[in-house]
């Protein structure tokens, strides 16, 4: 399952929100996640592979959860992304 | 230091006592089982007054205080609501980082924190069995008066009633009810099915067999009894209501478990701990010096991976049972051969500084702790630390030859724990322990190490030089205990930028302070030069080029954050030199950027450089240097 965000963040993804997303996605140890974006996939588990895609506000990214907890995984990881103010929803 | 303060500030740095989800305390360290580890401010505690260093092992965090550790325990208690065995993890959001903890780490955990707060009892116990003992042999009490009779069920109600004592402690440590597991004790101890057993005739339990064994003493046989209740009683309180759950829960879990004891488990364990203690009895008393040798060459690296905690129950049974044990003189001897290896560093050495604490660390050692000696001094150096094997097995190996006995548990393995060895034996094991240093000191001194040069330590400011010297002594504490799973390689990381070495918790940004997104060091620049720090590829770069992604050639993920919040500059006064995807050696040029108009800007430019992967490493060694230039040794991230 996934779900689409518009970044907002005004400095876009950079080494702190990643930090906040790796550490969200780290918790979910059952569950793949993946940050899909311009074409290119990476694991949302890596602050590396997280800061590769380069977001800027504006850009959409997309978070990709698969395996057991994926929805848990999703809604916690939307939670950090509207809380921290880093995207908003995308239909 | 004052004790109080001292706890008061403990309790603080390992997360508050919301962290704590339970407390022990050994003979030299407190064993904290932190609901989060990340949330225990690590470096602080090692820099602490009072604390000589700090571990995790087996996913436990220890805190090595010294002797004085029951008297900071106790304060420690006095400071928290709750009960310092069974604190309930209040987060259950954290329950998943505990999950880390392998199969064998768990047992081991599970074992040390099961018999370490049972000690004292046995210690006692023990040490009134030896006066006893003494009496007699002096002719100062008969055997048959009702005072010696009254003196020996001091000294053996310990050992007799083991299994209740242990099932106690064992609940404690499991969460599960302490007086439910005690009575699970008490009925198999029941002098009724203690003659019942022992009376052999068959004995059946609704129709079922039940194995003549005696419990009285035993070890395994209530430990496996306890976990098994641990699972019953949460499965029972799960399906029943809560208003029935003071009735149902104990008296279901006693029915299942006591008959299920005696039917199954308890022959078992006691068939597994007869076969240990006499096993390693047979060992002793027929291999001659072999059992030692090769017990006393390995049992420092037993003693590293916390293996050694598994050795304890063995211990117990077998002074429970014979009377002594043989593997307490080995793990003496094993000490004093660590010692006497840091010894032989002292005399080698020609490093100023390392020849002080050599001598401290190794008359520590000598008193039985040997943490600072083992991994301060020779684990560093890796040849003192084959010597002091070597100085075990030989000592070892004596010793078994003579067949020394300890005839009580307790007491540290050092020269304050040599009454445990006082009886027939005990010329031999002085002479075997001495062995052991001598062999141990001349094998390092003939054998040499890489002296550290003078030069490295004499680069660090004197003024934090003692926190650096203690600093580095527990990094490398760290580095031996945590390396239990181990996929990744060490390696060593180069600084990218000419400046002054800081550590993280300087950085004015608790992503990196705190080590959130990863550990290292930073670095405040006098040059506006980044190189690379590893032989790779570069991952990542900020399109505003104050951050760039490493992946080292072999494996390890970097992250060099140049500045803070300079993300802001949106790119201005950084010029990279490289793109995603670019190969790179160690000291190729990745980016220039302008450090004068950053900080007139408004910007720190204190750039961490960070291992991201870090949960992949054990630690971070620190390279040693306050000051260091591109392509220096900055640090050494270890597998």
């Amino acid at each position: 399952m996934q779900k689409t965000f518009k970044i907002v963040d005004e400095d876009g993804i950079h080494a702190r929100p990643a930090t906040a997303l790796v550490n969200t996605a780290t918790k979910f140890k059952d569950t793949e996640v993946f940050a899909e974006s311009g074409g290119k996939k990476v694991t949302l588990k890596s602050i590396l592979g997280v800061l590769s895609l380069g977001l800027e506000p504006g850009d959409t990214l997309s978070l990709i959860a698969e395996g057991g907890q994926a929805a848990e995984a999703l809604s916690a990881l939307q939670e950090v992304m509207v809380k921290e103010g880093l995207g908003e929803v995308q239909e | 230091m004052d004790k109080t303060a001292l706890s008061k500030d403990i309790l603080k740095l390992v997360g508050g006592e919301e962290n704590i989800e339970q407390v022990t305390h050994c003979m030299t360290r407190l064993r904290f089982n932190l609901n989060d580890n990340k949330k225990a401010d690590k470096a602080a505690l090692q820099k602490t007054d009072g604390v000589m260093g700090v571990m995790i092992n087996g996913g436990q965090f220890q805190v090595i205080i010294g002797n004085d550790v029951p008297v900071v325990y106790n304060e420690l208690v006095k400071n928290m609501k709750g009960s310092p065995e069974g604190r309930v993890s209040s987060s259950s959001a954290d329950a998943g980082d505990k999950k880390k903890k392998n199969v064998l780490s768990s047992i081991l955990d599970f074992i040390s924190g099961s018999f370490t707060p049972i000690l004292p009892a046995i210690t006692g116990a023990g040490m009134i069995k030896g006066i006893i003992a003494l009496l007699v042999a002096a002719g100062w009490m008969g055997t048959t008066s009702s005072t010696y009779i009254i003196l020996s069920a001091i000294g053996d109600g310990a050992f007799y009633f083991l299994p209740i004592i242990l099932a106690v402690s064992a609940a404690r440590k499991l969460g599960s009810n302490m007086y439910i597991a005690a009575a699970i004790g008490a009925a198999i101890l029941h002098p009724t099915i203690t003659t019942l057993l022992g009376a052999g005739e068959p004995v059946t339990f609704a129709s079922l067999p039940v194995v003549a064994a005696t419990y009285s003493s035993s070890v395994i046989p209530i430990i496996i009894a306890v976990w098994l209740a641990s699972y019953v009683e949460k499965a029972v309180d799960k399906v029943t209501h809560a208003s029935l759950k003071l009735i149902i829960v104990p008296t279901v879990t006693l029915l299942v478990i006591v008959p299920l004891t005696l039917i199954a488990v308890g022959p078992i364990g006691v068939i597994v701990g007869n076969g240990l203690t006499d096993g390693i009895s047979w060992l002793f008393d027929n291999t001659g010096l072999f059992a030692g040798l090769l017990l006393g060459g390995t049992m420092s690296l037993l003693i590293i991976t916390g293996m050694h905690y598994a050795l304890i129950p063995i211990m117990i049974a077998s002074i429970a049972t014979l009377g002594y044990d043989y593997i307490i003189p080995i793990m003496m001897v094993a000490n004093f051969a660590q010692a006497g290896a840091t010894f032989g560093v002292f005399l080698k050495t020609k490093n100023s500084k390392l020849k002080p604490l050599a001598l401290s660390t190794s008359v520590t050692a000598l008193m039985g702790i040997t943490e600072p000696a083992m991994y301060g001094v020779n684990m560093r150096f890796k040849k003192p630390f084959i010597g002091a094997l070597i100085g075990g097995a030989v000592g070892g190996a004596f010793l078994s030859l003579f067949k020394v006995k300890a005839y009580v548990i307790g007491g540290l393995a050092g020269l304050s724990g040599i009454p445990m060895v006082i009886g027939a034996t005990f010329v031999y094991s002085l002479i075997g322990f001495a062995i052991g240093i001598v062999v141990a000191a001349v094998a390092t001194y003939i054998m040499g190490f890489e002296d550290e040069p003078e030069a490295a330590a004499a680069a660090v400011p004197a003024a934090t030089a003692d926190a650096n010297a203690s600093s580095s002594n527990s990094a490398v504490i760290a580095d031996a205990l945590e390396a239990e799973t181990a996929p990744k390689v060490t390696e060593d990381i180069y600084s990218p930028i000419t400046g002054e070495v800081k550590p993280l918790s300087e950085v004015n940004d608790p992503a990196f302070s705190e080590e959130i997104m990863g550990k290292g060091f930073a670095i405040q620049p006098s040059e506006g030069r980044v190189v690379s720090p590893v032989n790779g590829t570069v991952f990542s770069l900020s399109k505003s080029g104050h951050a760039i992604g490493l992946v080292s050639d072999n494996g390890a993920e970097m992250l060099i954050h140049i500045g803070i919040d300079t993300v802001k500059l949106k790119g201005l006064h950084f010029s990279p030199k490289v793109t995603a995807g670019t190969k790179v050696s160690v000291g190729d040029l990745l980016m220039e950027f302008d450090r004068v108009e950053i900080e007139k800007a408004g910007y720190s430019t204190i750039t961490p450089v960070i291992i991201t992967n870090i949960a992949e490493y054990s630690s971070i060694k620190p390279g040693g240097r306050s000051a260091v230039k591109e392509q220096e040794l900055l640090y050494t991230v270890q597998a």
